[in-house]
């Protein structure tokens, strides 16, 4: 068996060993599974390596920055927080990553989220489109609708009640496009598999790998079912 | 009916949606590809840079979400190199630059371009997705001193001269809109694109209204679109019959389902009644 | 032991970074860039460091295990095999760029974590007959949209009947849009308000997790 045919095995056996999942939780899910967590672990660190040798000793065996040299001791000392005793000592660098990422996304909510909005909300109730007219209307009482059904303080009563009503609705029709957002994405990622697999070099290899699996699978099913009527 | 659509053993729904999505691939069906506002938005943009501008590619791209960002990737790249721009690639997770040399650039066609004055892989940025954005917005050569191959930048002629976002002429970030949004465009006012998932295409809508994006490729189907506008034939538009054929399977079950339990609740009713 | 360091120490610094990482956005002086520049660097540097933890807890829990021979002992054993066949090659001559590592990367992982994925698209099949139910008028109004949208996001939706992208594009561009912004609008507050209670060292979940005492 040549490189090229011990990659495709590889490739489509691993990816048939997660799909046996949907039929049984087996040996060959749980096979995938753990090879699945070892990989991406070992992956993850070996990059983690790589940053931190970029981003911070080069510049100290350099003689560039030798202020990375706290960036270290910082990044050592999470690794505390696998001793009972000193795992208090890890919340100094989390406190680091917090407020920087706490400032940096502070810095621009305020106008990327906040301020650009209203303003884009701020339409002509009144154009010579009716269709445009009428789905600028609908686009301010729903912003606004929307607005109010999150203020769970102050506005009682029944109009209150109705426009809390009208955001909840338009809520739901939100959901709803999400909802197919999320169909679109689950369904591409299948179909990017299947694409891999019915590809001209891969077809012939998930035939015969799959049948094989599917024999291996419905016969421990049998056999177990026989001996445990035994 | 309502029987046959409760079956206690749902994996004929498993089967058959093996089925629906193998058959297009094997014998594709040839569906048109409509091409929508936010994709042709995105073209444009493009279409009209200078060649030779310096335009920055971010990307979460990994393994795992390969199938929804990677054709919009690759057609976007595709697109840059073929309009002759000047490309930084960035990564805003640890998969996206090495998945990007063994995956994406080895399916274009770079038209002549050289690494390195060309085109550059930066490697990628460590951190939440608003701090590693920030830092290469901003401080792009304090985080960065070598790229993916381990080359110093300044002995990259495609990084002469280039220290924050503001010498790029376009950003383009594959992944979540909100980062880029507030990283990317906010302070530098710089036209955004993005590439993002399927499912959160419809909760970036509002950014793209406002004037925040220049625009949207949303996930498989937006690559198809886009592939179709370059020339380009990718994945987008080979899963687009199957992704097609999916979809209609789903919203089919969806009605069945509950036409099934409207007519149950009836006849619950009516012998209630 | 003072709870100063444990507890005062992380809020004065969190308060303290993120108010001079606001302060540097708004006010142009070349030495705050500096400064904030550096700063951000060394978030870099502990990010890259916060992703060894899951390899440490992952021996940890592993080596446990196979240690007490656990029930399916052999694939956690499995587990730490890989892992370290993929560290060990990762880490040889220039970082990972060794035949080993990158097959594994190419072969193995891309495949297994696409399809980890992608089982998903079974479940929301087999929910949609059997779980997506129209039971009042909220339920309903999000399936009516979510059918729409499904068929407007496929090709196929504009072949069936015209007017079904037409639909499907409307409740995208409108009460999808609307509602969104709602929801964008009030996350940019809520990011706000958690921050400012991060600068004022009311917040303390992040000090949570490690530490052991209650907090004060």
């Amino acid at each position: 068996m040549n490189m090229l045919d011990l990659t495709i095995v590889t490739t489509v056996f691993l990816t048939l060993c997660v799909y046996t999942f949907v039929y049984k939780e087996s040996a060959f899910w749980r096979f995938a599974e753990q090879t699945f967590i070892g990989l991406a672990l070992g992956y993850t660190f070996v990059l983690a390596i790589q940053q931190i040798l970029t981003v911070a000793w080069i510049p100290i065996s350099t003689g560039k920055n030798y202020l990375f040299i706290g960036a270290l001791i910082l990044g050592f000392l999470l690794y505390a927080r696998f001793s009972k005793k000193h795992a208090w000592i890890s919340r100094w660098p989390t406190a680091v990553l917090i407020g920087i990422g706490t400032g940096v996304a502070m810095r621009t909510v305020v106008e990327g989220q906040i301020v650009t909005q209203i303003t884009a909300t701020f339409l002509p109730l009144v154009t010579t489109d009716p269709l445009k007219t009428f789905n600028n209307i609908a686009i301010v009482v729903m912003v606004l609708s929307t607005l109010f059904f999150f203020t769970f303080t102050g506005g009682k009563g029944k109009a209150a009640g109705n426009v809390r009503t009208l955001g909840r609705y338009t809520l739901m029709l939100t959901f709803g496009a999400a909802f197919g957002g999320t169909v679109l994405t689950r369904m591409t990622l299948f179909v990017g598999r299947f694409t891999y697999l019915w590809a001209p070099a891969q077809r012939y290899y998930l035939l015969a790998i799959g049948a094989g699996m599917l024999i291996i699978l419905a016969s421990y099913e049998k056999i177990s079912q026989i001996l445990t009527k035994k | 009916m309502a029987k046959y659509l409760s079956l206690k053993d749902y994996r004929w729904i498993y089967f058959l949606l093996i089925i629906v999505v193998s058959w297009p691939l094997l014998s594709p069906l040839g569906l048109p590809v409509p091409v929508g506002k936010s994709t042709k938005m995105a073209f444009d943009t493009i279409e009209k840079l200078p060649p030779g501008s310096l335009v920055a590619v971010s990307s979460v791209l990994s393994g795992g979400n390969w199938p929804d960002l990677g054709p919009p990737q690759t057609a976007l790249a595709q697109h840059l190199f073929k309009k002759k721009m000047k490309i930084v690639f960035i990564g805003a997770v640890d998969e996206a630059p090495t998945i990007l040399e063994t995956t994406l650039l080895p399916r274009i066609n770079k038209y002549g371009a050289e690494y390195g004055v060309d085109y550059v892989n930066l490697g990628f940025i460590a951190g939440a997705p608003d701090v590693a954005e920030a830092a290469f917005a901003t401080s792009l050569r304090k985080v960065l001193t070598v790229d993916f191959t381990g080359k110093p930048l300044d002995q990259l002629p495609i990084m002469k001269g280039v220290n924050t976002l503001a010498d790029f002429k376009l950003v383009i970030h594959i992944g979540m809109a909100e980062d880029p949004v507030r990283q990317y465009y906010t302070p530098f006012k710089i036209p955004l694109i993005v590439g993002v998932y399927g499912m959160m295409g419809p909760h970036y809508i509002p950014y793209l209204e406002a004037g925040q994006l220049a625009g949207m490729i949303v996930g498989l189907r937006g690559a198809a679109e886009y592939e179709y506008l370059v020339g380009f034939v990718g994945e987008g538009l080979q899963g687009s019959d199957a992704l097609s054929m999916t979809h209609l399977l789903v919203a089919v079950f969806v009605i069945l389902g509950n036409a099934s339990y409207l007519y149950s609740t009836r006849t619950r009713t009516k012998k209630e009644g | 032991m003072s709870t100063f360091p444990r507890s005062q120490v992380p809020l004065i610094i969190a308060s303290f970074l993120a108010t001079f990482m606001i302060l540097e956005f708004f006010i142009d002086l070349p030495i705050l860039r500096t400064v904030s520049s550096d700063i951000q660097s060394w978030g870099v540097v502990i990010s890259a460091f916060a992703l060894g933890i899951g390899v440490i807890t992952l021996i940890r829990n592993n080596v446990g295990i196979v240690r007490r021979r656990e029930k399916d002992w052999p694939y956690y054993l499995w587990c730490l095999v890989i892992m370290f066949t993929m560290i060990g090659s990762g880490l040889i001559g220039p970082l990972g760029k060794h035949p080993i590592f990158l097959w594994l990367y190419n072969n193995a992982f891309i495949h297994l974590s696409s399809t980890m994925y992608s089982i998903l698209a079974f479940f929301i099949t087999s929910a949609a007959i059997r779980a997506f139910r129209a039971r009042n008028i909220d339920a309903a109004l999000v399936l009516i949209s979510g059918v729409f949208v499904i068929m407007t996001l496929a090709p196929v939706g504009a072949v069936i009947w015209s007017g079904i992208p037409l639909i499907g594009q409307w409740f995208l561009d409108i009460p999808n849009m609307a509602g969104m912004r709602g929801i964008i609008i009030g996350i940019g507050l809520g990011v706000l308000s958690l921050g400012v209670r991060t600068i004022l060292g009311h917040e303390r979940a992040h000090l949570g997790g490690a530490g052991g005492e209650k907090q004060s």
